[in-house]
């Protein structure tokens, strides 16, 4: 195609647009109108979507380490021994130090004797860190990886006894003080927790971790896993098939305002082919019109989307706690490829499909 | 050149509009085709410009075989005709140059040759001074003399004039009858279809008259001088 044929096709095409000015905003207002229907609902979805994916990550397995397996498995029986041990050294030595310290006179107590105090207690806080890491990687390398192994887990943490009383403190509050001795005789086991992949493979997941030598009790909430699929399914499916719905009433209400756009200009085609002009002289002014129509229609659609999204839908989600919205900074690029595509597609062959009858002159 | 034999056309609905029509148009030729309302006339131009093919017979248009002439080579058949109508058909969003530079645009002719050739030629039917006017700002003569200049533009071989006069006044009617039999000089067959008996007898020339379908007489000169042929009177407008 010669370059003053494009030029020529596109002046036309937007020579027409403006010579047929009613036509043109009544096809933009409808193209307009489709996508911003298409766009909500697929914004909707995204947020459902969204939520039961946070769902699904919250909906975690948890499994309890044996208490008898630790001892029998050896050296992490030591670890855990160290591990109790060490408050105990750490009181001694400073209870020795104490009983020196009031062996002598108040007066001579001198900085440096406190000094070497806090050292000695901050060394063996050290040792007791090191203790619990080491409890840590035994538990990751024995248990972890055996459950990293079964398919459909995404990713397990491992929580210590310690940590777990310490998370269970935490949870008291203020009130913690009421657990203050307990650490000696902590009745809390050590417990992955199992993130899964799927919220499908939940029972699965479950039953392998029975399995694993050491892991003594699985808790998984089943019933919570399945009510989430069902809903997921139907969510879905519902906005399939609302969408295809969506799709098919934009191209009619579309192709019947290029219709009316056609018969009105007729003539102008027929007069066209009269003079000898071919098919595609006379259809790509058209195509080029109907193409920039839906542009510009996405173009209104896209700002308003945006404009609607952020000031009602984030705004009315945010009243409610539970529910994080999506921001539109993170949706943008596929509402812009769905918008731009969907309009010149729809711009584009809506003109084609009805020039068919029109050009049969 | 028109060759037509044994031509017949019968519409989807079952009319029957032409039965065994033969006609022979030379190159250079100007020809009157002369008839009632429903008498076939306007179905032979459809024939001759491929808007309808015939059911049955054989025809030649320029070069071109009208029984086998594919779709995308219409386009072509119709750039060797120039056809002017009744109702002047001009894009009324267009100016008067940009309306005949669009024909020469539709053949695919470059930005230059348009330049060159739409003043020429709009100078030739007397309208280039006002090539920057609309079409509704124009008299009925001018507006078929713009029609005329959109014909000829592109060098046909054949003007086909259907009704030319029919919306002018009998001074339009022989100013835009008398530019075809200039155009005609030129070397261009010219073919008018028209009812007027005054303006046929003004101009001597070949005279076809057809009626119910049927070519019903052939000659040069007048028509309308005998009292009746074809079931025509003398004083009748066909």
């Amino acid at each position: 195609m010669k370059l003053y044929n494009i030029t020529y096709f596109l002046r036309e095409g937007v020579t027409s647009i403006f010579s047929h000015r009613l036509m043109s905003i009544a096809a933009m207002s409808v193209i307009m109108a489709c996508l911003l229907l298409m766009g909500s609902f697929s914004l909707v979805v995204a947020n459902i979507e969204n939520l039961l994916g946070d769902i699904e990550k919250k909906n975690q397995i948890v499994a309890y380490v044996d208490e008898n397996w630790e001892y029998e498995a050896g050296n992490l029986g030591v670890y855990v021994q160290e591990t109790e041990e060490v408050p105990e050294e750490v009181t001694e030595e400073t209870e020795e130090i104490s009983e020196e310290v009031t062996e002598e006179t108040q007066e001579e107590v001198t900085e440096e004797i406190l000094e070497e105090i806090s050292e000695e207690i901050s060394a063996g806080e050290v040792d007791a860190n090191r203790d619990e890491t080491q409890l840590i990687n035994a538990l990751e390398e024995r248990i972890g990886k055996e459950i990293l192994k079964i398919q459909g887990v995404d990713e397990c943490t491992v929580t210590t006894k310690t940590q777990a009383l310490e998370e269970f403190r935490k949870d008291f509050g203020e009130e913690g003080e009421i657990l203050n001795g307990i650490e000696e005789r902590n009745p809390l086991r050590h417990r992955f927790t199992i993130t899964l992949k799927d919220i499908e493979n939940t029972q699965s997941v479950a039953d392998e971790l029975k399995k694993i030598d050491g892991i003594a009790k699985v808790t998984a909430r089943n019933d919570i896993a399945e009510k989430m699929m069902e809903v997921s399914d139907v969510t879905t499916l519902v906005c399939t098939v609302l969408i295809l719905i969506l799709v098919l009433v934009s191209v009619f209400i579309i192709s019947n305002t290029v219709n009316i756009t056609m018969f009105n200009r007729r003539e102008e085609i027929a007069i066209m082919k009269m003079i000898g002009a071919t098919n595609s002289f006379v259809r790509i002014p058209f195509i080029v019109e109907g193409v920039l129509i839906g542009l510009a229609g996405a173009t209104f659609a896209l700002l308003l989307q945006w404009a609607i999204y952020d000031y009602v839908i984030v705004e009315a989600l945010s009243t409610l706690a539970f529910i994080s919205s999506v921001p539109f900074g993170e949706l943008v690029w596929d509402i812009v490829k769905m918008f731009y595509g969907v309009s010149a597609l729809v711009g584009g062959l809506g003109s084609v499909i009805t020039l068919r009858k029109f050009l049969k002159v | 050149m028109v060759r037509l034999l044994d031509v017949c056309k019968v519409y989807e609905n079952g009319t029957p509009a032409l039965s065994g029509i033969n006609l022979k148009i030379d190159d250079g030729e100007f020809v009157f085709l002369v008839g009632s309302s429903a008498s076939g006339k306007s179905t032979i131009v459809k024939i001759l410009t491929s808007e309808v093919r015939m059911s049955s017979g054989r025809g030649m248009v320029n070069g071109y075989n009208l029984n086998r002439i594919k779709r995308s080579k219409v386009p072509e058949l119709r750039r060797t005709i120039g056809v002017v109508f009744q109702d002047f058909r001009l894009i009324d969003k267009k100016t008067i140059y940009e309306n005949v530079a669009f024909a020469m645009r539709a053949v695919g002719s470059s930005p230059r040759m348009i330049k060159k050739r739409v003043p020429y030629v709009l100078q030739l039917v007397g309208l280039d001074h006002k090539m920057n006017v609309y079409p509704n700002e124009l008299s009925g003569g001018e507006r078929q003399r713009v029609a005329v200049a959109r014909a000829i533009v592109n060098n046909p071989t054949m003007i086909i004039a259907d009704e030319p006069t029919g919306n002018l006044d009998p001074k339009m009617s022989v100013e835009i009858m008398s530019l075809l039999e200039k155009i005609n000089e030129l070397g261009t067959t010219v073919l008018v279809v028209t009812h007027e008996k005054e303006l046929v007898n003004m101009f001597s020339k070949r005279v076809i008259a057809i009626d119910s379908g049927r070519i019903i007489s052939d000659r040069t000169g007048g028509y309308y001088q005998n009292d009746r042929i074809g079931g025509l009177h003398r004083n009748e407008t066909l």
